[in-house]
């Protein structure tokens, strides 16, 4: 499991747009690919459009760092297609998604102090 | 989820025609994740043809459709980093692989300053083309002798798709000078996939056959 110092958040900050959404689909529990998928488009509203090579490419990755496993936890059993395999964050993809997110923040509040120092908003 | 047949069947002709592009992934990809590729693939198109019909359907293809050509390339780059990552006559074999690249732009460039500067032939032949072929030779030369059978496949499928890309990029990037309309480089792109996905056939022989027999389970 990756170790998760502030040198290896600096080395794998920041995420690619597709990375930090698929992430950002998954705090609210497991889910399988197209679910992925759909919130992913749900919440970018159509900006993001992830195809199956995309989604797949970025899970495999995921995977491998460890952000995301695959888990057997089902949300309702019975109304669940048998051969999907659900995804659910990891600890450490947690802490990269908190990562990236206070990166964000603090580029957002950057660029909003000079705009507003500047009087461009 | 049910359709009209005539529904059914125009999502099927996508389908298929998108089990034949998920053949041209490395195999260890497909392996991992082919069948829930094609389960969502299929899925996806349903929903798209339930909300907006045929044109729905042509519309997620259109948006998707750089991505996953994106993704194809990007497999084979990872597959061949860890191949080369672990196997030291393959770094070898790769290092004289990239040379061979920058004598083929060389090359490219010689010939092409010879139409502005009157350079003998000699000259770009020496610089790109000779030290290309021998370097092409050793190249083979060595994947052939450090890695295993299926490695060696998926190695050749690797470097005809970075081949694939260059391409692209130059007829693009000539295009775009030229300022002409890039329906060309996507013909020619829809062309070398479909030559890479024939090379990858003779290469793979019956495993591709089983692969899409695998990928059609769920139909």
């Amino acid at each position: 499991m990756p170790n998760t110092s502030q040198t290896d958040l600096k080395d794998i900050l920041p995420l690619s747009p597709a990375t930090f959404y698929i992430l950002l689909a998954l705090p609210d529990g497991p889910k399988h690919g197209y679910a992925i998928m759909k919130e992913v488009e749900q919440m970018t509203e159509g900006k993001i459009t992830l195809g199956p090579g995309s989604l797949y490419g970025s899970i495999k990755r995921l995977l491998q760092d460890n952000m995301i496993a695959e888990t057997d936890h089902r949300p309702i059993r019975a109304l669940d297609d048998e051969r999907r395999r659900y995804y659910a964050l990891t600890d450490y993809g947690r802490q990269v998604l908190a990562g990236e997110v206070q990166r964000l923040a603090s580029a957002v509040r950057l660029a909003q102090k000079k705009a507003v120092h500047n009087g461009t908003i | 989820m049910t359709l009209p047949s005539s529904s059914v069947r125009a999502v099927r002709l996508v389908t298929r025609a998108y089990y034949n592009f998920l053949t041209l992934y490395p195999i260890g990809f497909r392996a991992q994740h082919g069948q829930e590729m094609k389960d969502l693939f299929e899925e996806r198109c349903m929903e798209a043809y339930e909300t907006a019909g045929i044109m729905g359907v042509g519309r997620w293809l259109l948006k998707i459709l750089a991505g996953e050509v994106i993704s194809l390339y990007k497999e084979y780059l990872t597959m061949m980093a860890d191949l080369i990552e672990r196997n030291r006559d393959a770094q070898k074999a790769l290092a004289l692989g990239m040379i061979f690249l920058v004598g083929t732009w060389g090359t490219l460039f010689f010939m092409a300053a010879r139409l502005v500067l009157p350079l003998p032939g000699t000259v770009s032949f020496a610089t790109g083309t000779l030290p290309g072929i021998v370097l092409v030779l050793v190249n083979a030369l060595l994947v052939a002798r450090s890695i295993t059978h299926s490695e060696r496949i998926e190695y050749v499928a690797g470097m005809a798709a970075m081949a694939n890309t260059f391409l692209i990029a130059t007829l693009l990037a000539i295009q775009s000078s030229l300022g002409s309309l890039p329906s060309v480089a996507l013909l020619v792109q829809v062309v070398l996939i479909g030559l890479h996905g024939h090379l990858l056939r003779k290469l793979r022989g019956n495993e591709m056959t089983h692969d899409m027999q695998e990928l059609k389970i769920g139909e």
